[in-house]
């Protein structure tokens, strides 16, 4: 009987921890794309810091504009110094929350539907933004992946008349971050 | 020759001048570090320890810039589809140096082993204090297609 206890009770510890652990990385990736009859435009940063809390479902990213790469370097100089000013507003951020977290297994491996609501700060402007995205479950990690759309001029962003048909007004971003345990 | 079509022909080799300058400029790519002679040179704690002062002013000296570093390799990281990122700092320390390594370089770069120290040259992206949500995950200064140029296995 007391070993039964003492498994059970060691088994509900496992369970809680399993259950409020946070999860982090410091190499996720996002990615974004514009997409006009002109050009294709697509840049990735794979040096993206994410860290989320199972327990309550908060989670907040944060990626160095300078860090992401473009095919060519004549497009990444023009979104550095011209779109988005990194000098000036090096980082962008993203503070929110999965509303249904208590959906979420994260003790049981498997994919999960979360709906994601929270602040998007990007070029010193934060807007507030709802998407929906999954979450993996496999082997005690996640994979947090999500695709939704920011229009440029939500967040002050001003393209040159010359570069109008070059750049589209509304821009894909896509994430996929894999998140360790936090010890 | 006459004037006139002297003068023509300067137009037209400067329009095609120009096209060809336009095309170059629009499809030139980001050059492979090794080959470019770094801004900075400096040590990777001292760097560090700037960015922690005060990281506005280091990122006036810093931002863009391409900063040659050395120090100990405290990990090497390889994430999803085979990116390598260096991870320079002293063990004890949350803060360290990330170098996001040139994919051209990736070979270079799987046989280095934690503990060696190392010299690598990097675009500077900037410096991250990953306070979130509470959490101190350590500050990073972060470099951006990073090449290593010497390596002192233990």
């Amino acid at each position: 009987m007391m070993k039964k206890i003492t498994v059970l009770l060691l088994f509900s510890i496992w369970m809680n921890t399993a259950s409020s652990q946070k999860f982090y990385t410091k190499s996720g990736k996002i990615s974004f794309y514009s997409s006009t009859s002109v050009e294709n435009i697509e840049a990735t940063n794979r040096s993206v810091v994410a860290l989320l809390d199972s327990k309550t479902g908060d989670m907040q990213f944060v990626v160095l504009m300078k860090g992401f790469d473009f095919k060519k370097a004549l497009m990444q100089e023009h979104f550095n110094q011209d779109y988005v000013e990194s000098d000036k507003f090096p980082k962008s951020e993203f503070k929110g929350q999965i509303v249904n977290n208590t959906d979420i297994n994260y003790s049981v491996d498997g994919t999960y539907t979360a709906k994601v609501k929270g602040q998007l700060t990007i070029h010193g402007q934060t807007k507030s933004i709802e998407t929906t995205g999954t979450i993996i479950v496999k082997g005690g990690k996640l994979q947090l992946k999500s695709v939704f759309n920011v229009l440029i001029a939500d967040y002050k962003i001003s393209v040159p008349r010359l570069y109008r048909d070059n750049i589209s007004s509304t821009i894909r971003v896509t994430v996929d971050c894999s998140l360790d345990p936090l010890k | 020759m006459k004037k006139k079509t002297f003068i023509w022909l300067v137009i037209l080799l400067g329009i095609v001048l120009a096209a060809l300058y336009a095309y170059k400029e629009y499809t030139r790519v980001n050059p492979d570090l090794s080959h470019v002679r770094p801004d900075v040179k400096i040590g990777y704690n001292e760097l560090l320890d700037e960015y922690s002062a005060n990281d506005s002013l280091a990122n006036a000296k810093y931002l863009g810039k391409i900063i040659q570093t050395s120090g100990p390799l405290k990990e090497v990281e390889i994430s999803g589809g085979g990116y390598y990122t260096l991870i320079l700092g002293d063990n004890q320390g949350l803060s360290s140096i990330r170098c996001a390594i040139d994919t051209s370089h990736n070979e270079t770069a799987s046989q280095l082993k934690a503990g060696s120290t190392i010299m690598v040259r990097g675009e500077c992206t900037g410096f991250k204090k990953n306070e979130l949500l509470g959490e101190n995950l350590g500050s990073d200064v972060e470099l951006n297609r990073s090449v290593i140029i010497l390596q002192n296995n233990k």
